[in-house]
């Protein structure tokens, strides 16, 4: 019977060894489903803009019908003298020989984007030694930028994780209590009652490390939206330019494309390039403070509480530049982000003073954002 | 859609506001007038004023074009079939549970409002509203220890203790608290994104008509150019943009949390049957199925906070471009978001 049991157990772990194995062919990183995975197949056709080529053949066709109306208008301005009908339809005509010459640029050119937003990064990790994977195409930088992000938001929980484990050190180290109080009269000796002051002080660090982590999963998933929903602009700006009274819509359109299409993320891939090759300093000087923060703790804490003041001064400070060290290096990541996000802000009026669209222009988009 | 058709039928052809015959009829009695003028002006000798009165009948004529190119247009946008054009672009979610009315062959309205009804409901908003409360219940088990040396047996008050509790909400409590914060905050937006888009086609209807008909006289051309942008802007491109950008995040958060559960058991049990069955003999399994769904959880809150933020806020920066420019060329600049924001 017993044997049979023991039997059955084996053959149930097996099975669900098996199992298990079976369900490990699923990719968990969110970066791999979302650029190379099944979100890159169910929604290739909007990050791809080869798939666009009816819109641009349907714009085409559009810009064809709208000059020859205007070349009426301008048979009817010349037939019956009207002057402002006259310059009206020049305006157009050369307006909509600008566009035909815009979507030639574009279908010819869709590659070309690849080209400019691979430029544009590494010319910007060009700068800074970086081991960071080299860039092909546009969806390797949209990865590429989306796996440093996600891996460091990643780190920072495990810091808040480790940040409760050292709290729970602590807290027990601060309740260590001498009893001598034998009839129920007597006194009682906490020795290490002042690491309460340490646990307070180490929860007060987990504020900004939530902030850091939550400002870096925003960013992967911004990036994500950018690289499936942004390119839609790029054809509707187009189209929109087409017609006078949608033309300002489609240059904002166009703005919004380029800015945060094609700068966003090759500046977060430079920035990350750079703030990468800090990282690698820091973490260092961070592990060393932690080493000894390890060691201190417990060691040189009971001859603390001999000598106060002398010991605790240590602790103290290994503890907090070990945790504004952890803060920093997220920082620097999160402030790189805020830095491409104000650069792309100010290329958006830039592209709107360029392409005539009074919404992005003087507006301080960035200020009405904020 | 008989809704849709419904809202905006009953405002062109209902009594009380039967403006579309008294639209053209004034148009008419315009145009009468002005010819008159422009057929009088040369026989006093004023032909600048000519000159003006033709351009002011072209705008006229131009106001019942556009009149009739609404009345088209209304009715096309509320029989278009945007599901199905948006579907071939997997941009709706089509693969859900039984009980939910998919709008198959809806205009854009029913589409736009099915998209933001499964997020908020359905989707990552309401799905992370449900996983909070299992973080914060995963958070707080944990260990407690306690040690106590008693010099006498039995005399608890002489000898030595030491006790401390372990619970990852001692540090992540605040972080809980933000993102349930934050959550409330994001139901508020999304709840006030679905007002707006119930709205939309009487917004469209109501705005754009009188727009039209102030756009036939002269003294009133430029704010009616105005409101033809609002009511194009919300009417249109906001329902729009609505079910492009949730459709796209609907069909996305289906394929994050199909992968969810897969990667917990990878993450429990390891990759291999040895592995499995040492994560299973030595205990880790546990620890590492509460970390893996931890990091999962919280994955999939920064997915939709990402969302629920985001995407309200390029829908109105879309919205307000569009009106911004429009409004300028059809009428007099109109910024609604800063007026918004000044009131605010």
């Amino acid at each position: 019977m017993i044997k049979r049991t023991i039997l059955l157990v084996i053959l149930a772990a097996i099975i669900l060894a098996r199992t298990s194995y079976a369900q490990t062919q699923t990719l968990p990183d969110p970066c791999n489903s979302l650029y190379s995975g099944a979100l890159q197949n169910t929604f290739g056709a909007l990050s791809t803009a080869s798939t666009y080529k009816g819109l641009i053949g349907y714009s085409m066709l559009i810009i064809l019908s709208v000059l020859m109306i205007v070349a009426f208008l301008y048979a009817i301005g010349m037939a019956f003298k009207i002057n402002s009908l006259i310059s009206f339809s020049r305006n157009e005509i050369l307006e909509n020989v600008l566009n035909f010459i815009l979507i030639l640029f574009v279908a010819g050119g869709i590659a070309g984007i690849d080209g400019v937003v691979i430029v544009i990064a590494r010319f910007g990790a060009s700068v800074v030694s970086t081991n960071q994977p080299s860039i092909t195409n546009t969806a390797s930088l949209y990865h590429s930028a989306c796996e440093y992000y996600y891996g460091d938001a990643l780190g920072e929980i495990s810091n808040l994780i480790s940040l409760a484990v050292e709290i729970f050190e602590i807290s027990i180290a601060s309740s260590i209590q001498f009893n001598l109080m034998p009839n129920g009269f007597g006194v009682t000796f906490q020795p290490f009652a002042w690491l309460n002051l340490l646990s307070k002080m180490a929860s007060s660090f987990s504020v900004p490390i939530v902030a850091i982590t939550g400002i870096e999963l925003v960013n992967v998933y911004l990036l994500a939206i950018i690289y499936y929903i942004f390119p839609l602009f790029l054809y509707l700006g187009i189209l929109f330019r087409t017609f006078p009274w949608t033309r300002a819509i489609g240059g904002a359109l166009l703005g919004l494309f380029i800015s945060f299409y094609v700068f966003y993320p090759a500046l977060i891939y430079a920035i990350s390039s750079i703030t990468a090759s800090i990282q690698d300093s820091a973490r260092s000087i961070i592990t060393t403070h932690e080493i000894n923060l390890q060691i201190n703790v417990f060691t040189s804490s009971l001859t603390s509480s001999i000598k106060p003041g002398l010991d605790i001064q240590t602790i103290f400070w290994s503890l907090i530049i070990e945790y504004i060290g952890i803060i920093a290096i997220g920082g620097i990541n999160t402030i790189g982000i805020l830095i491409s996000l104000v650069i792309c802000f100010d290329l958006i009026e830039a592209f709107g003073d360029l392409l005539g669209a009074p919404s992005l222009t003087h507006g301080g988009v960035l200020k009405k954002v904020i | 859609m008989q809704e849709c058709v419904n809202s905006i039928n009953n405002f062109l052809t209902a009594p009380y506001t039967a403006w579309f015959p008294i639209t053209l009829v004034a148009a008419t009695l315009i145009i009468v007038i002005l010819a008159v003028v422009y057929l009088l002006a040369p026989l006093v000798g004023r032909d600048d004023i000519k000159r003006n009165i033709g351009i002011m009948i072209y705008q006229t004529l131009f106001s019942i074009v556009l009149i009739l190119a609404f009345g088209m247009f209304a009715t096309w946008l509320c029989s278009f079939n945007v599901e199905g054009l948006l579907q071939n672009l997997n941009l709706i979610l089509v693969n859900i549970p039984s009980g939910v009315h998919i709008p198959y062959g809806g205009n854009l309205y029913e589409t736009a409002l099915y998209d933001l009804y499964w997020f908020t409901n359905y989707g990552a908003l309401a799905n992370t509203n449900f996983f909070l409360s299992l973080v914060y219940y995963l958070l707080n088990i944990g260990p407690q220890l306690s040690l106590e040396i008693n010099f006498i047996p039995g005399v608890q008050t002489l000898g030595f203790s030491a006790k401390g509790s372990f619970s990852l909400s001692n540090v992540l409590d605040s972080y809980i608290g933000y993102i349930n914060d934050a959550i409330s905050w994001l139901f508020i937006v999304n709840d006030l994104q679905f007002i707006i888009i119930s709205a939309a086609p009487i917004i469209f209807a109501i705005f754009v008509s009188i727009g039209l008909i102030a756009r036939i006289f002269g003294f009133s051309r430029s704010f009616g150019g105005s409101l033809i942008a609002l009511g194009v802007g919300i009417g249109f491109v906001y329902p729009l943009m609505v079910s492009i950008t949730y459709g796209f995040i609907n069909v996305a958060y289906s394929q994050l949390i199909a992968n969810m559960l897969p990667n917990v058991a990878a993450n429990t049990f390891g990759t291999s049957i040895q592995s499995a069955l040492v994560n299973l003999l030595t205990g880790k399994a546990l620890p590492n199925a509460i970390l893996s769904i931890i990091y999962d959880i919280i994955n999939i809150a920064g997915f939709t906070a990402t969302a629920s933020l985001i995407l309200p806020l390029l829908n109105f920066i879309v919205v307000n471009t569009f009106v911004l420019d429009f409004s300028q060329a059809f009428g007099e600049r109109l910024d609604f978001m800063s007026l918004l924001t000044s009131i605010i």
